[in-house]
């Protein structure tokens, strides 16, 4: 491998990619306490976290099922990391009206509000997903967004109405291609890693800690899958960006980025967005700062046409 | 002190464990991460797994199938692991003294690091404790 490659493969996607998730994971989490009217972690605090649960000294037993686990979260995180490389080098860049934009983006986070009930069903009937499982909600659609879109646009499709309305003939085939269904099946573990071993709040903790029979989890094994929901978290938003800026030019795509996360930025900043107590966490949480990310990102579109 | 005890004092895991009781002990463990007093600031957050966890916070009297599980967590904690008695059930079983069912104070079955007296303590006894739970980490760095 030449230099140039490898400096194609490892400045995109190690530096900026790792630098960006544990900002993103830290971004989450303080727009999650600024839902629930605190004030949130410190700067700095995802990357503490990491660290520490790396340098924890795991003493859990190694089964075939943690082996799994771990295949797993190195699958999501390998699958991540592909990802960012094809949105850094603008491989992943969709052209469509801004109608199809809206629509696209629609139905992922529509989709978002579905998967605690499909995980909840999977918990051994444990409830895992309570009205504060607002970070699931969020993280697990990227992997689904991922599966869909990468074959969704491998085929030559965009996000326009049209194209949205031929997805059905386009995607079957799409997703029967070598790269359509390595990217299926690296979302569809992804998912399965995010929801067995994505870390909860206060309130879902104290629900399932009584009677709750501890499982063996290395440290490290649970950084690996942290770093991969966080790599999701970070990479996919891009997408999100390019989504609604109709097709961002090779040349000024990481400037819609950089937008983007001044509005999640500004988002922190304000101490609450939601509605009223009364309507409730989860309604709160899909209707209050999510609906402003979606003004202002439709803002910054039409901005821009 | 070394880094790794930093990171570690900054970023405290527990992992509340709520054995036979009235409930009250765990409901002001939880109301030390509310919008009210927001451990979070400080790192603190509530683990997934006793195996991520730096501390366990034992609230309640335990019973026979509850004690069996206790001990194992304990074991599958990566170090550092601290043991944390919350409430006077745990200490010495409170109102469950005289019940019908037997239970057992959790000094009775594990090394206790710190108790931390009330029925049940105030949020800011629980905040307090984590404040010596950090010294302790401090004091000892192979705990």
């Amino acid at each position: 491998m030449n230099g140039s490659a490898l400096t194609r493969l490892l400045f995109p996607g190690l530096l900026f990619v790792l630098a960006g998730a544990l900002l993103a994971g830290w971004i989450e989490r303080k727009v999650r306490a600024r839902l629930e009217f605190r004030q949130g972690p410190p700067p700095l605090q995802t990357l503490t976290d990491w660290i520490k649960l790396s340098v924890k000294r795991p003493e859990g037993r190694r089964t075939l099922r943690g082996l799994l686990r771990t295949a797993a979260a190195a699958a999501g995180l390998a699958g991540a990391f592909g990802f960012g490389i094809l949105v850094w080098q603008n491989r992943f860049i969709p052209f469509s009206g801004f109608a199809g934009d809206f629509f696209a983006w629609l139905v992922c986070f529509s989709a978002a509000s579905l998967l605690p009930d499909l995980a909840d069903t999977a918990g051994r009937g444990r409830s895992r997903c309570g009205p504060g499982s607002f970070n699931i909600r969020i993280t697990s659609i990227f992997p689904l967004f991922i599966a869909w879109g990468v074959p969704h646009l491998g085929a030559g499709a965009s996000f326009g109405i049209p194209d949205l309305i031929r997805s059905q003939s386009v995607y079957g085939p799409a997703v029967l291609s070598p790269e359509g269904g390595l990217a299926f099946m690296v979302s569809f573990i992804s998912v399965f890693t995010a929801v067995r071993s994505a870390d909860s709040g206060g309130s879902e903790a104290g629900l399932r800690i009584a009677g709750h029979a501890a499982e063996p989890h290395p440290g490290i094994r649970i950084a690996l899958a942290g770093m991969s929901r966080l790599l999701l978290l970070f990479t996919v938003p891009e997408a999100m960006v390019l989504l609604f800026t109709g097709g961002a030019s090779a040349t000024g795509h990481w400037v819609s980025g950089l937008l983007y996360l001044t509005v999640f930025l500004a988002l922190v900043a304000i101490p609450n967005l939601g509605p009223a107590r009364t309507r409730g966490r989860s309604l709160r949480a899909h209707l209050g700062p999510l609906t402003l990310a979606a003004l202002a990102a439709v803002g910054l579109a039409l901005i821009q046409r | 002190m070394g880094i790794r005890l930093q990171i570690v004092t900054r970023s405290l895991w527990i992992y509340p464990v709520v054995a036979g009781g009235c409930n009250g002990c765990h409901l002001e463990i939880l109301a030390c991460l509310g919008p009210r007093y927001d451990l979070e600031r400080f790192g603190v957050r509530i683990a997934p797994s006793p195996n991520l966890a730096d501390a366990i916070l034992v609230s309640g009297s335990l019973i026979h199938p509850d004690d069996r599980r206790l001990k194992r967590m304990v074991l599958e904690m990566a170090g550092p692991s601290l043991v944390l008695a919350v409430g006077t059930c745990s200490l010495d079983r409170g109102l469950f003294r005289d019940g019908a069912v037997q239970t057992h104070a959790a000094d009775s079955i594990l090394r206790i690091d710190l108790h931390i007296p009330g029925c049940p303590p105030r949020p800011e006894a629980v905040i307090a404790g984590f404040g010596k739970i950090i010294r302790l980490i401090r004091q000892n760095p192979d705990i």
